[in-house]
């Protein structure tokens, strides 16, 4: 427990982190004009390095009241220059590829507290003895990259410096003084404390963020790994010398914490995972494993993402911890199934090393850390569009429907594969990333950049959204068309094309009174397994460019459930036209009836094992549920789940605002059970005076 | 002696809840009977009450279809001048007019099942129990109403490795009873109320023959929870606590006191049942209320008492 003036420094800390403004004031604008501007003749790594160093060179320092780790950008534009910037953008823009991913990676902070900037240079100094033309452009734009880094930390220093001479609080000046200290030093020069550790690894993941040939939000995605693992040795270290205390070093990793909110623009996804195994097996669970996780509740933002990873001897106080977080409501962190995890890196060519750290990416697309450019979510597929497309003739059997459906699927992916490939190709044209190709293996040993092919692992990651709805439609037809034969597959279209004008009552047949996937119904849950097998079995017949390429699946949303809700019609399951598609890999919401055991059995009937592109299941349980001896309970939930062969877990807790929502939307709240002892009975069922009933006592045990 | 029909045994149902977290320990899934000779002024299941399955009809959700018109054999539903109206006097439950709405505004409660057909829906959640030390739990209604059928289910469980709760008031055949506590490792018992013309008044009948089957089950070394609804101007008093308390200092193999705060929920229940209104108070119970009296009740008894 941290003790009070670190706890309220914190407090001070996340308060003006809730919505801050993230602006690199004339970056983007100078690097576009200048880029622009730039001689074609003169090689893509020149024309890159000189726009990019003096608009690097002029940006402006800050530190922010009460900060102990530095590294911050809030110069926004006034409307004038925004305007002259996307102008500028759109000039440059035609210059180079502006489609395909970005970021989602944990880079090689070992490399980088190990060596330090300094260290990496030599090492190109090295290389570039016997490097070719290509690769010596290469290593001289990494070179004006990271001594431009350089540069800016001394800013940092210098800024600190001034700041800490003007500073009439005694504690403060103290700060200041040594946060100029420590900038004198990192990210330049390996680090020699814990402080310096993660002052280092902020720093360079901010300055990573800055990344002009992708619009402001896209590169910020960037993940800090598992620092129970790199910042362990410094941390141990430093608390046998007597040098830091556990309640400092929880103070500095909420600091890393809160920062990751002022780097990362809301609505993306930054943080990082804990636990899990090191290369010789062992669950990895010591200290700072426990003040990750700490943090989540600590700084309460909407960053850092935490992920937990899970393995039968994660000791119970961990668990317990994980728990009690999420019974405050934090959805993290989320719970990671590490050794079906490290298997499937390992079935897709990562080495066994590798394989034991990986990172969420910013959800749940897994990455091998420090190698990785694999490009996540990319793209989307919408798989209930794919049968209302199929829907438009007769057919003989729901199984040649569903054929159907699956070769569709099949184009969509070769389609989609195709795109993507081909954004890689004309990225490698024309974009460069020489700073983040430092920290990536194996693009230094390679002397090629990133974006050309450098990094050991070239995955694509295609993602696929509405299962749930697709199972639940393709059933839907089965019984209404082909078993009980009430109208023809072509007329269901029309009135689905209509948003079920006139015909309510059929709509809320198809709802409320077939079968859904996440029931435990094995009718039901069976079409699971068949389209995932068959997407699985697709992308093993593509293989992108560049090493370690591979065409890798997976059935998460992040917000695709909506957006394509919104432009796909009605579905035979019963969704209106417009309306969200279910979000990640369990039931659509709303159709859960039979609780989170008969949730769990469906979600698992089906092998996770295959989408390493990452798997959601989201879960909503009562805050009672967290508590005392119900935690126990909880975590026998999540162990069953997880020896079953689950991916991962987002546990989200029931609130008041949960309910106010199924006051307003009960359809998609029909499963929310009222839970108390020897009752049954519904919310959504329930008279409008016993709903605020509840309401007003939400601890009640829903 | 368990019958070769146990599995058929046939029994009448009106849920069979999964994840149960409060009615017994670990994880569990509890079967409601249908079927209750009490009527509890506070019942907050009054579907259970009458054995025969029920019509639930919540107007709200009707979408003015006319199914049920049709689907009724007994023409107990119309839709005259928009309005839907169900006759609710001739109902038989049939269920024709549940199975016809496709908007949940009509909604069968309860169902007849047999043993085996409950225990392989129980069975389903097994690596749940397995994990979290849960297991059945037989509730409703009152499971001594239907012997026959919760003796299959608890010897169905039993044969099955699971941990069995049964949740009752205890009215019923001692006998009975004593062959479903050979398969049950927990009974949460219900006690109401201590003197005998208040128990009677409040939930038409006398305790006499509870309280004799509670005793009798606690010398056989049953474990018991004495679960205590607590009624605002029924049993809020120091005289109910002190019922409790000295109820507790008798028995041997009691485990613990549950006390269960009145909540109103039940009374959704009623209207859709077309019941009357039940006369719990419809406001939950203040907190503060339910742990003055586990105070009450800690002060004279050690059993560990549990505010639920």
């Amino acid at each position: 427990m941290m003790g009070e003036t670190a706890k309220l420094r914190i407090e001070r800390l996340r308060k003006e982190a809730v919505k801050p403004e993230i602006g690199y004031g004339r970056f983007y604008l100078d690097f576009y004009e200048k880029f622009s501007s730039a001689d074609p003749a003169l090689p893509l790594e020149e024309r890159y390095a000189a726009a990019y160093v003096p608009a690097f060179d002029a940006l402006e320092p800050e530190i922010g009241e009460d900060e102990l780790i530095v590294g911050r950008a809030t110069a926004v534009l006034d409307e004038a220059d925004r305007q002259r910037e996307r102008e500028a953008f759109e000039k440059a823009s035609a210059l180079f590829e502006t489609g395909g991913q970005d970021s989602h990676m944990t880079v090689d902070y070992p490399l980088l507290l190990r060596e330090g900037i300094h260290g990496i240079l030599k090492r190109i100094e090295d290389l570039s003895k016997d490097a070719d033309e290509a690769k010596l452009r290469f290593y001289g734009s990494c070179r004006e990259c990271l001594q431009a880094v350089v540069r800016f930390s001394q800013r940092y220093a210098q800024l600190a410096k001034r700041m800490a001479a003007e500073c009439e609080e005694p504690r403060r000046r103290k700060d200041l003084e040594r946060i100029a200290e420590i900038c004198a030093r990192v990210p330049a020069e390996p680090a020699a404390s814990f402080r310096e550790a993660v002052q280092s690894v902020h720093f360079l993941t901010f300055c990573l963020s800055i990344n002009p040939f992708r619009p402001t939000a896209g590169g910020q995605q960037f993940q800090l790994g598992r620092p129970d693992r790199y910042l362990e040795p410094y941390y141990e270290a430093d608390l046998k010398a007597g040098r830091i205390t556990a309640d400092e070093a929880q103070e500095l990793i909420d600091c890393l914490a809160v920062m990751i909110n002022r780097r990362v623009i809301s609505g993306l996804s930054s943080g990082y995972m804990v636990g899990g195994r090191d290369a010789d097996g062992r669950t990895v669970a010591n200290d700072l494993t426990r003040m990750g996780i700490r943090a989540v509740e600590d700084v309460r933002l909407v960053y850092p993402a935490v992920g937990l990873c899970w393995t039968p001897e994660m000791p119970e106080d961990i668990m317990d911890l994980a728990c009690e977080t999420l019974s405050h409501g934090r959805s993290h962190p989320a719970i990671f199934n590490d050794d079906l995890i490290s298997q499937s890196l390992r079935e897709y060519g990562v080495s066994d090393a590798e394989s034991h750290e990986y990172i969420h990416s910013t959800c749940v697309e897994i990455t091998p850390v420090a190698a990785s450019n694999n490009w996540v979510a990319s793209p989307y597929t919408n798989l209930a569009q794919l049968l209302l497309d199929a829907m438009d003739r007769e057919y003989p059997s729901l199984d040649a429907l569903t054929d159907a459906v699956l070769e569709r699927l099949a184009e969509k992916i070769r389609v989609h594969f195709e795109e993507q490939n081909a954004l890689r190709l004309s990225r490698a044209k024309t974009s460069v990333n020489p700073l983040l190709s430092c920290f990536v293996n194996d693009c230094l040993a390679r002397g090629t950049d990133i974006e050309r092919g450098g990094a050991r692992y070239n995955w694509i990651m295609p993602s696929f959204v509405g299962m749930a709805n697709l199972i639940d439609s393709l059933y839907a037809v089965g019984k209404v068309v082909f078993e009980e034969k009430r109208l023809k597959l072509t007329e269901l279209r029309q009135i689905l094309d209509r948003n079920f004008e006139g015909e309510e009552a059929l709509r809320l047949r198809l709802l409320n009174t077939i079968d859904k996937y996440g029931n435990d119904v094995d009718e039901v849950d069976a079409y699971a397994p068949r389209i995932t097998q068959f997407i699985v079995a697709e992308c093993r017949k593509y293989t992108p460019v560049f090493s370690g390429g591979r065409l890798t699946p997976s059935v998460f949303c992040w917000v695709m459930h909506e957006r394509f809700g919104r432009q796909t019609g009605a579905t035979p399951d019963g969704r209106p036209s417009g309306f969200p598609l279910g979000d990640g890999s369990g039931p659509c919401q709303g159709r859960e009836r039979c609780g989170p055991t008969a949730s769990i059995l469906s979600s698992t009937k089906w092998s996770h094992k295959e989408l390493i592109g990452g798997v959601a299941v989201n879960m909503k349980f009562a805050k009672k549920i967290f508590t005392e001896d119900s935690a126990s309970r909880m975590k026998a939930l999540i162990r069953t789940y997880l020896e079953r062969g689950g991916f991962e877990m987002q546990i989200n807790v029931v609130d008041r605002d949960t309910l106010l929502e199924a006051q307003r939307d009960p359809e998609r709240y029909e499963d929310l059970v009222v839970r108390i002892g020897g009752y049954s009975d519904y919310f959504v069922r329930l008279s409008r005076q016993m709903q605020e009933e509840v309401l007003l006592r939400t601890e009640h045990g829903i | 002696m368990a019958s070769d029909g146990g599995s058929g045994e046939w029994g009448s149902v009106f849920d069979i809840q999964r994840f149960c977290v409060q009615d017994g320990p670990g994880i569990r899934t509890t079967v409601f009977l249908k079927g209750c000779p009490l009527r509890c002024a506070w019942c907050h299941n009054p579907e259970s009450w009458r054995r025969e399955p029920q019509v639930f009809y919540i107007p709200e959700r009707c979408i003015g279809c006319g199914a049920c018109v049709s689907a009724c054999p007994r023409g107990l539903h119309g839709t005259g001048d928009g309005v839907h109206r169900f006759e609710r006097s001739g109902c038989t439950g049939c269920g024709m007019c549940a199975e016809s709405c496709p908007s949940g505004a009509l909604t069968l409660c309860g169902h007849g099942a047999t043993a085996g057909e409950v225990l392989k829906t129980v069975l389903r959640d097994e690596p749940f129990y397995r994990s979290s030390g849960g297991g059945m739990t037989v509730s409703g209604g009152e499971p001594l109403m239907q012997p026959r059928f919760t003796q299959a289910l608890v010897e169905g469980a039993k044969a099955a490795g699971l941990h069995v709760c049964v949740e009752t008031c205890g009215y019923g055949e001692w006998k009975a009873l004593r062959r479903i506590a050979a398969c049950t490792d927990l009974f949460l018992w219900d006690f109401k109320l201590g003197g005998e013309e208040d128990h009677r008044r409040y939930t038409g009948v006398g305790n006499r023959g509870i309280l004799e089957n509670l005793r009798r089950l606690d010398e056989s070394g049953i474990r018991t929870v004495l679960r205590c609804p607590l009624i605002e101007g029924v049993n809020l008093t120091p005289r109910h606590a002190r019922d409790i308390a000295e109820l507790a200092e008798e028995l041997r193999n009691l485990q613990g006191i549950d006390l269960e705060p009145y909540h109103p929920l039940g009374e959704s229940k009623r209207a859709r049942l077309g019941m009357e209104e039940g006369s719990g108070g419809g406001k939950m119970l203040d907190r503060a209320l339910a742990e003055e009296m586990a105070g009450w009740v800690r002060a004279r008894t050690r059993v560990p008492v549990t505010v639920r």
